[in-house]
C-alpha cells in the first residue's frame, strides 16, 4: 500500500514540475517580450566573468554595444549550449549567432580570417594548458567547484576534459598529462609504459652505469626526451600563435585598426582566460608576458575599458545573501549579474542518469545532426515523442481494457491443431476414464461445454484413424 | 673423427677451390669441436645438390614503377586518373599535387591508400633515386615536410616564402578549418567512393564507416559552445559562406594570384583543391552540392581555378 502510495506522490511530483517548467517557460516568453535580454554563461572565475573563453567574449560585445536592457545569470545546464542568449522568446547560443542577432557590424573579410584564426588556435592552447595538463587541471577543477552545483561537479569539469584530450589528442603531448602516470602507479603490473616508473628505473640504472660509461647526457639526447619535447612543441604552438596575433595588433590600440570590432571582444575573450589564470604550469601565461607584451597591454585593455574583471565569490553570493544586501553587492558589480540559476531535484536527477546512461558501453549518445537550429523547433515538434508514447500506451491501455472488461472478446478461429499430440483416448482405459471424468465435469457447467467435449472426442477418433492409415500406405 | 676429414677438404675442394690455402694453417689444429659440428657426409652429399634448380627471377608487377629516378607522389585517385595525372579527389591529396606542379618538380602520381603509408596519412611523396648518388636510401616525404623537401632538391632557386602579409595565417586558417568543416560533412554521402565497391554489403558498411569518421572529425573542431554530441549544420555552412566570401575579397583586391605574387603558390593550390572539387562536374555529386553552389556565386573564384586547370592540367 505504501509503496503504490509513494509511487503515485511521485508521479504527481513529477507532472507538478512538468507543469512547473511550462510556467516557466511561459514566464521566460512573457519576460522577454518586454525587451530584456538573459545572457546565461557558465560562472564566473579567475577574476574573469566566466570560466568558459566564449562566454567572456560574448559578456565583452554586450558591454561594447552598451546596451543597458540585459542581466547575467551564471548557470550549468550547458544542453543546449553556452552562451545561451534569451532574447524576446528567442533562444540564440554561440558568439557568433549572437553577435549576428544583436546586429553587431557586418564583417569584412579580415575579420572573418582573424575570428577563424582565434577559434582554432586559441582553443587549442587554452585546451592544453587549463584542462590537459594534469596540474593545472586540479586548478581548474577548483574553480568550477565554486560555480557548480554538488552533482554537476562531477559531470561538467570531466567531460570538457575529455573533449579537450580529445581535440589536443594528433598534437601527441601527451607527455604533459601526467594523468596516465598516476594511473599507472594504482596497482597495475611492472612493465606497462608509463613514464614514471621508466624514471625510476633509469635513475637506478643511470648510478651504476655511470660508474662504467663516462658518457653524460648530451645536449641532444636531453632534448630528445618526451617531457622537453612536448615543451618544445608547445612554445612553437604557442608562437605560433600569439606571433600572428601581434602582428596584426602592430601599433594600434586593437586587432582591426583603432576601432574596437566584435573581433576584439572575441580575441579578448580568449587571451585574457590565457593571461589571467594563475596555474602551476603557466608556460602559456609566461611566454605572453615574455615575449608578446604588446599582447598583454591589449588584453588589460580591453578588460579595463569594458569593465570585465569580476570577484567570482561576490557572484556566487548573491543567492545567499537577502534582498537588500543583493542590491547593494550588485551596486559594486560593473556586470549586470542576477542571482545563479538554481536546478531542481527532476534537473538533477535528469542530468545524473543521462551522464551514467552515457558511459554504459553500447548506449553512448549517438551524434545528433541538426539541420536546423534545435531552437527554432515549434512547441508540438519538441513535445512530439512525449505525446507519441503517451498515445501509444493509453491506446494499449485501452485495447487491454476492453478485453478484461468483455467489451470485445478474442478472435477464435478454428482449434490450434497440434500433430502428435496425446490425447487422453490414446492412453487406453485410464485415459477414457480420465477423459470421461472431464467431460463429466464440463457437462456439469452447461449444454455448450459438453458440446465441445463432444466435439473433441469425435476429433480424437479421426486423428486416430489417419494414424492407422499411413502405415498401411506405407507399405 | 679422422675419417670425417677427407670427404671435408674434398668437398672444400670441389666447389671453392680457393679458400683452400687460407683453411689450411687452421687445419693444422683440429679440434674436438670442429669434427664435432661438421656435417657428416651423407648429409653434405644431400645437401651438395641443394638447390636442384634456381629459378628465374619474378618480373616485376606491372604497376610498379618502372623508373626508379622519378618522384612519386602517393595519393587518393583511381588507377585511371593516376595514369593521365588527373586531379585526386581527396582536397588535401590535390592541394600537394598542384603545389608540386606550380613548383615545377617532375613528378607521377600512383593510387594508394593510408595503410600504405609510412606516416599513416596521404600523400606522401617517394623521392626517385638521384643521379649523383644512386645507392643513397631514399625515405619517404610525409605533406607536411614536402615543402622543405622541394627547397631542399632546389638549392639555386629561392625558395617561396609564405608571403610577407600578416593576414597569411589568418586566412589559411579559413580554409584549414571553416571549409574543411564544411567539406567534411557531406563527404560520406556522395558517390565518390561507390563505384570503387563493388559488394553493396560492403559498401553500406565502409560508408557508415566514414560517415562516422567525418563526423567524429567535425565534433573535435566544434566551438565550445555547441553541445558535445551536436552537430549544427546551418552554422558550419554560414561559417563557410562567410569564409568564402572573405577569399573572393581577398583575390578581388590582387590580380592573378592571392597575396599578390607573381606565381601560385601553396594558398593557391589550397584554395584550387576545394573548388577544383566543388565545380567538377565528373566528380558526381548530385543534388547536395550545397558548398559547391556557394563558390559558384564568387566569380573570381571560379576564373582562378580555371586559370590554375589551363595552365597545370
Amino acid at each position: 500500500m505504501q509503496a503504490s502510495d509513494s509511487s503515485a506522490y511521485f508521479c504527481l511530483r513529477l507532472t507538478a514540475a512538468s507543469l512547473g517548467l511550462h510556467v516557466k517557460r511561459l514566464f521566460e516568453l512573457s519576460s522577454g517580450l518586454f525587451n530584456s535580454m538573459e545572457l546565461f554563461i557558465l560562472g564566473p572565475a579567475f577574476g574573469l566573468p566566466s570560466i568558459d573563453a566564449e562566454c567572456i567574449a560574448t559578456v565583452a560585445l554586450l558591454q561594447r554595444l552598451h546596451r543597458k536592457d540585459w542581466s547575467l545569470v551564471p548557470t550549468h545546464d550547458d544542453r543546449e549550449g553556452l552562451p545561451l542568449l534569451v532574447s524576446s522568446g528567442r533562444r540564440i547560443c554561440g558568439f557568433k549567432n549572437i553577435a549576428r542577432h544583436l546586429g553587431a557590424e557586418q564583417q569584412e573579410g579580415d575579420a572573418i580570417a582573424l575570428s577563424s584564426f582565434l577559434e582554432r588556435g586559441a582553443q587549442t592552447l587554452l585546451d592544453i594548458s587549463l584542462y590537459v595538463s594534469f596540474e593545472n587541471y586540479s586548478t581548474t577543477r577548483s574553480a568550477f567547484t565554486q560555480i557548480l552545483p554538488w552533482h554537476t561537479n562531477y559531470i561538467l569539469p570531466s567531460r570538457r576534459r575529455a573533449v579537450a584530450r580529445a581535440r589536443t589528442e594528433h598534437l601527441g603531448i601527451s607527455s604533459i598529462d601526467v594523468d596516465n602516470v598516476h594511473e599507472d602507479m594504482s596497482g597495475r603490473p611492472s612493465g606497462m609504459d608509463g613514464v614514471g616508473k621508466e624514471e625510476a628505473f633509469e635513475v637506478e640504472a643511470q648510478k651504476r652505469a655511470s660508474l662504467l660509461l663516462p658518457r653524460k647526457d648530451t645536449l641532444r639526447s636531453l632534448l630528445q626526451k618526451p617531457e622537453h619535447s612536448a615543451v618544445f612543441k608547445l612554445h612553437a604552438l604557442a608562437d605560433n600563435f600569439f606571433g600572428p596575433l601581434q602582428d596584426m595588433l602592430g601599433e594600434e590600440d586593437f586587432l582591426l585598426g583603432a576601432e574596437m570590432k566584435s573581433v576584439d571582444c572575441l580575441a579578448c575573450g580568449y587571451l585574457s582566460l590565457m593571461l589571467y589564470p594563475k596555474l602551476p604550469q603557466d608556460w602559456l601565461a609566461s611566454t605572453m608576458r615574455r615575449k608578446y607584451a604588446k599582447l598583454v597591454a591589449y588584453v588589460e585593455r580591453m578588460n579595463k575599458k569594458l569593465g570585465l574583471r569580476t570577484n567570482p565569490e561576490a557572484v556566487m553570493s548573491l543567492a545567499q545573501s537577502s534582498p537588500g544586501d543583493e542590491s547593494l553587492a550588485r551596486r559594486q558589480m560593473t556586470l549586470p549579474w542576477q542571482t545563479p540559476a538554481r536546478s531542481g531535484i527532476i534537473d538533477i536527477v535528469a542530468m545524473t542518469t543521462q551522464e551514467l546512461v552515457s558511459h554504459i558501453p553500447g548506449l553512448k549518445p549517438s551524434t545528433s545532426v541538426a539541420t536546423i537550429r534545435p531552437n527554432t523547433q515549434l512547441f508540438w515538434q519538441r513535445q512530439l515523442p512525449t505525446v507519441l508514447i503517451a498515445l501509444a500506451a493509453s491506446l494499449g491501455l485501452g485495447v487491454f481494457a476492453t478485453f478484461r472488461m468483455g467489451i470485445s472478446t478474442w478472435p477464435r478461429g478454428e482449434e490450434l491443431h497440434v500433430f502428435g499430440r496425446k490425447r487422453f483416448s490414446d492412453y487406453g482405459h485410464l485415459g477414457a476414464a480420465l477423459a470421461g471424468m472431464s467431460v463429466f465435469s464440463q457437462q456439469t457447467q452447461g449444454h455448450a461445454g459438453s458440446r465441445m467435449a463432444q466435439d473433441d472426442r469425435e476429433k480424437a477418433t479421426i486423428v486416430d484413424v489417419e494414424v492407422d492409415v499411413e502405415p498401411t500406405s506405407m507399405r | 673423427m679422422p675419417d670425417d676429414d677427407p670427404p671435408e677438404s674434398q668437398s672444400i675442394d670441389d666447389d671453392e677451390p680457393s679458400p683452400q690455402p687460407t683453411k689450411v694453417p687452421a687445419k693444422s689444429k683440429p679440434s674436438v669441436f670442429d669434427s664435432l659440428f661438421a656435417i657428416p657426409s651423407p648429409l653434405k652429399h644431400i645437401f651438395d645438390r641443394v638447390p636442384l634448380i634456381t629459378y628465374t627471377a619474378n618480373e616485376l608487377p606491372l604497376r610498379s614503377p618502372r623508373d626508379g629516378r622519378k618522384n612519386i607522389l602517393h595519393l587518393f585517385t583511381t588507377p585511371e586518373d593516376a595514369k593521365t595525372g588527373r586531379p585526386s579527389f581527396n582536397p588535401a591529396c590535390l592541394k600537394w599535387q598542384v603545389y608540386l606542379k606550380f613548383t615545377g618538380m617532375p613528378f607521377t602520381t600512383v593510387p594508394s591508400t593510408n595503410h600504405a603509408s609510412p606516416p599513416g596519412a596521404l600523400p606522401f611523396l617517394q623521392p626517385g633515386v638521384s643521379a649523383s648518388e644512386p645507392s643513397k636510401q631514399q625515405q619517404p616525404v610525409p605533406s607536411n615536410k614536402l615543402k622543405r623537401w622541394i627547397a631542399t632538391q632546389k638549392p639555386g632557386e629561392k625558395a617561396q616564402e609564405p608571403p610577407d602579409d600578416m593576414r597569411y595565417e589568418a586566412f589559411t586558417s579559413l580554409i584549414d578549418h571553416r571549409i574543411r568543416r564544411a567539406w567534411q560533412r557531406p563527404t560520406p554521402a556522395t558517390p565518390l567512393h561507390r563505384p570503387l565497391l563493388s559488394n553493396t554489403f560492403v559498401q553500406l558498411t565502409i560508408a557508415h564507416k566514414l560517415r562516422r569518421a567525418a563526423e567524429m572529425e567535425i565534433l573535435k573542431s566544434n566551438p565550445s559552445s555547441t553541445p558535445s554530441t551536436t552537430i549544427i549544420e546551418a552554422d558550419i555552412f554560414r561559417d563557410a559562406e562567410e569564409a568564402l566570401e572573405a577569399l573572393s575579397t581577398l583575390l578581388e583586391k590582387e590580380d592573378e594570384w592571392f597575396f599578390g605574387q607573381e606565381k601560385p603558390a601553396l594558398f593557391d593550390a589550397s584554395v584550387f583543391a576545394y573548388t577544383e572539387l566543388l565545380l567538377d562536374e565528373g566528380v558526381g555529386w548530385r543534388e547536395n552540392n550545397r558548398l559547391g553552389e556557394m563558390v559558384k556565386k564568387h566569380e573570381n573564384l571560379v576564373k582562378h581555378r580555371e586559370r590554375v586547370k589551363k595552365m597545370y592540367f
